[in-house]
């Protein structure tokens, strides 16, 4: 498979195919972040495509890391902002979900199963949501989070820790396992 | 060793554990099929929350010339904005102290473009990749 940088720079450079290949490969990442942070599954969607336009404007000066990471990066600033303006923000509170409204998140996934770990996971505190998102979906290393949350590495593992065990203990109440 | 607990064989899972403990685990791992099992248990998981929701539908991108041109005129109006705050800025201290050097001449308008943006496209990372997985 080529490299994403490469695809990259290609599609900067006008290819559309290259456009539509990153587009294709990272989009499901980054509307499950932003879906599970900023409200509603229109506002992610919303956010995951502006995530995109604002790659190609963005000026990367280095190729650490991987795309996608950059990717969640970008996204994760943009739902944080969206969330912030929504008044959603909020570090003290778990996520605003009720049990007559499916989840964003729930929404966007189609069984059954999958749809209870989708509830378990956006009723996480945000903090840990954040965590698991970038890591999860985003391919972030742990070192990359803390650096687009701005909290500490040991922070950062604490975080999945807690919010895995969370997921898992959740599961298993609800019956579902593997 | 005797069998690491689930707390501690989760972190092991998610590479939290620092050495000499993760040395420990891995070692006790390779001769422990009961703890292998929960190992592996942790692993589907794990690998449930990583898929969870990866098959939704990809819509149409954004349309790539579009784009480009938008962020083209973006950067203009920023170079536009940041030339206009330079020439104010010099204009009003005229009669002051000696004009500012080339670097900070440089520096002001790629500030700008980047607020302009509403953010710092990208942090520094200077570890490795993400870690392996």
């Amino acid at each position: 498979m080529i490299d994403d940088w490469r695809i990259f720079a290609l599609a900067r450079a006008g290819d559309e195919k290259a456009w539509r290949e990153i587009f294709r490969r990272h989009y499901p990442a980054l509307v499950r972040i932003t879906s599970s942070m900023a409200g509603s599954l229109e506002a992610g969607h919303d956010i995951a495509q502006e995530s995109f336009v604002r790659l190609l404007g963005a000026r990367i000066e280095h190729h650490e890391g991987t795309l996608r990471s950059l990717l969640a990066t970008i996204a994760y600033r943009l739902a944080v902002k969206e969330a912030r303006r929504l008044r959603l923000y909020d570090r003290t509170e778990t996520a605003r979900v009720t049990d007559e409204t499916p989840s964003p998140l729930e929404q966007l996934v189609k069984e059954d199963t999958d749809r209870i770990l989708a509830r378990v996971v956006q009723r996480l505190p945000l903090d840990q949501r954040e965590v698991l998102t970038l890591r999860f979906f985003g391919e972030c290393s742990y070192v990359e989070i803390a650096h687009i949350t701005g909290v500490p590495l040991g922070t950062v593992k604490s975080r999945i820790f807690y919010a895995v065990k969370t997921c898992r203990d959740k599961l298993k109440e609800r019956g579902v396992s593997t | 060793m005797t069998h690491p607990d689930a707390d501690t064989l989760l972190k092991h899972v998610l590479e939290t554990l620092d050495e000499p403990e993760r040395s420990e685990v891995a070692g006790h791992l390779a001769g422990c099929e009961a703890c292998r099992k929960a190992e592996t248990e942790i692993r589907g998981d794990i690998r449930k929350l990583e898929s969870l929701g990866s098959d939704v539908e990809v819509p149409p991108p954004p349309a790539l010339p579009r784009m480009l041109e938008r962020t083209r005129v973006i950067s203009q109006w920023a170079a536009v904005l940041a030339a206009g705050f330079l020439l104010g800025y010099f204009t009003s201290n005229l009669t002051s102290a000696l004009p500012a050097t080339p670097v900070q001449q440089r520096l002001v308008p790629e500030r700008i473009v980047e607020d302009t943006l509403g953010f710092l496209p990208c942090p520094p990372v200077d570890a490795a990749a993400p870690a392996s997985r």
